[in-house]
């Protein structure tokens, strides 16, 4: 498989270049260039609302203490790599505790202070987190990363290491799952 | 019901249109600034990982760790104890010698240390906090804790404290932190985070009391002060809240935090007008 990490990752970011400061600088570099990416894909991958800010900092301590081990490049591939495990921890967590769709952000105190417009945005995203719930792990991640984060899928192929013809058999079979869920949810109102 | 209205229009578009709708706002979402705030300010003083600087080099300038050194005082004084007004006093004129005139920090410093007084070098106990002294008004010495609690050993446990950071400064003292510890560290905090969430001060204060005993020198400490400024405005006691946030403010003007303790103090502020 031809190796995408750099479409991926892009032109040598402020990550790359500050590879040989210190540690510091490097993480900081890191979240500068990668925060928005990985907050979305946790958002995304069913970790609550109350809990993308702790776990994004698990991504980025993780991150930060392998930083010696992380090819120069290929940030975001790490990055990938901790966010499906931090965000999968969480749920399992959640899950074992049956606090799941308790948690979900439906109506949360914070939301009904944010102006209307933000208010209409959250719930939206609610929504949408509501209606990638029907989606197995696998499927999600594809779709996640093809229609949202809008990568080919070479590109998605190379992130999960997974055949491009895998990727697209999934993608397809997650959109056919998202387009049902989406009309159910709609037609119950919530 | 205005919100409620907002939501129903979204719902109203046809099942394509609500399709692209979400993935669109979905694609435009992002973190919002104060948790990419937060996430540099910790994961940068975590990769830094060892030494009693650590937590403080985030803040970058120079005088930083002067300034630092005012606020950990006004910290422990004001709430590792329960003191009144005197020792806040105390705190903010330190905190005012740190920021008007960082040179002469360490003289000051070494006069406070040589003050120390053996009893009070301890650490202080999780039990030595509780939610009823927290609330105590600073403003009222001779009422609150203060009575039971001397106030000369409070100044002189702040003093030792004091001290530690001077001899830290000036290179004697290096306090390592094993990239473990870390973990504990924020693990504490999240105890205390995520008490705060649940409107469980005395829990908070409690997770950062321990954090306190454990992590005097902690990387994360700084972290730890703004959620005691937290745990003590919800615990009830805004005042001592609103102080420890000024002392705070004036002594990380460019701290990634301050958004977060003015944002607490205006919560407290408006908290206050309610009948």
């Amino acid at each position: 498989m031809a190796d995408f990490s750099l479409v991926l990752d892009g032109p040598p970011a402020e990550s790359a270049r500050l590879a040989s400061e210190k540690p510091d600088v490097q993480a900081r570099a890191l979240i500068n260039d990668h925060f928005d990416f990985v907050w979305r894909l946790l958002c995304r991958l069913g970790v609550p609302e109350g809990d993308v800010d702790d776990a994004a900092q698990q991504v980025f301590i993780v991150a930060t203490r392998r930083l010696p081990d992380i090819v120069s490049g290929r940030e975001r591939t790490f990055l990938y790599g901790t966010a499906l495990r931090v965000a999968a921890t969480i749920r399992r967590n959640l899950r074992r505790r049956e606090r799941f769709v308790q948690s979900m952000p439906v109506e949360t105190e914070a939301s009904v202070r944010t102006p209307h417009d933000e208010l209409e945005r959250r719930r939206a995203l609610s929504f949408l987190d509501r209606v990638l719930l029907a989606l197995d792990d696998e499927q999600r991640v594809v779709f996640v990363l093809c229609e949202i984060e809008e990568l080919s899928a070479p590109e998605v192929a190379s992130l999960v290491g997974i055949p491009i013809g895998t990727v697209a058999s999934r993608l397809r079979r997650a959109r056919l799952t998202f387009a049902a869920e989406l009309k159910r949810l709609k037609a119950r109102g919530t | 019901m205005t919100a409620m209205l907002g939501f129903d229009s979204f719902l109203d578009k046809e099942p394509e249109e609500l399709e692209q709708f979400l993935l669109e706002v979905a694609r435009q979402d992002s973190a919002p600034a104060e948790a990419r705030e937060r996430a540099l300010h910790n994961v940068a003083s975590a990769a830094l990982g060892v030494g009693v600087l650590s937590g403080l080099a985030a803040y970058g300038s120079p005088t930083s760790l002067v300034k630092a050194t005012g606020w950990l005082v006004a910290k422990w004084l004001a709430a590792g104890f329960g003191a009144g007004l005197l020792t806040i006093t105390a705190a903010q004129a330190v905190g005012r010698l740190a920021t008007h005139h960082p040179s002469s920090q360490p003289v000051a410093l070494s006069v406070v240390e040589s003050k120390t007084a053996p009893q009070a070098l301890a650490p202080r106990r999780p039990s030595t906090i509780s939610p009823e002294r927290d609330s105590t008004d600073p403003t009222q010495p001779g009422q609150d804790s203060a009575a039971s609690t001397p106030v000369a050993p409070a100044v002189a446990t702040g003093a030792r404290s004091l001290g530690n950071l001077a001899a830290s400064s000036r290179g004697q003292t290096t306090v390592t932190t094993e990239p473990s510890s870390l973990t504990r560290e924020l693990s504490l905090l999240e105890q205390a985070r995520a008490a705060l969430s649940q409107h469980a001060a005395a829990q908070a204060l409690l997770a950062l009391d321990e954090y306190q005993a454990r992590f005097p020198s902690g990387s994360l400490r700084v972290e730890a002060a703004a959620l005691r400024i937290e745990a003590v405005g919800q615990a009830g006691n805004r005042v001592l809240a609103r102080q420890l946030a000024e002392s705070f403010l004036s002594s990380f003007p460019s701290s990634p935090l301050t958004a977060r303790i003015r944002a607490t103090v205006d919560a407290i502020g408006s908290d206050a007008q309610k009948p």
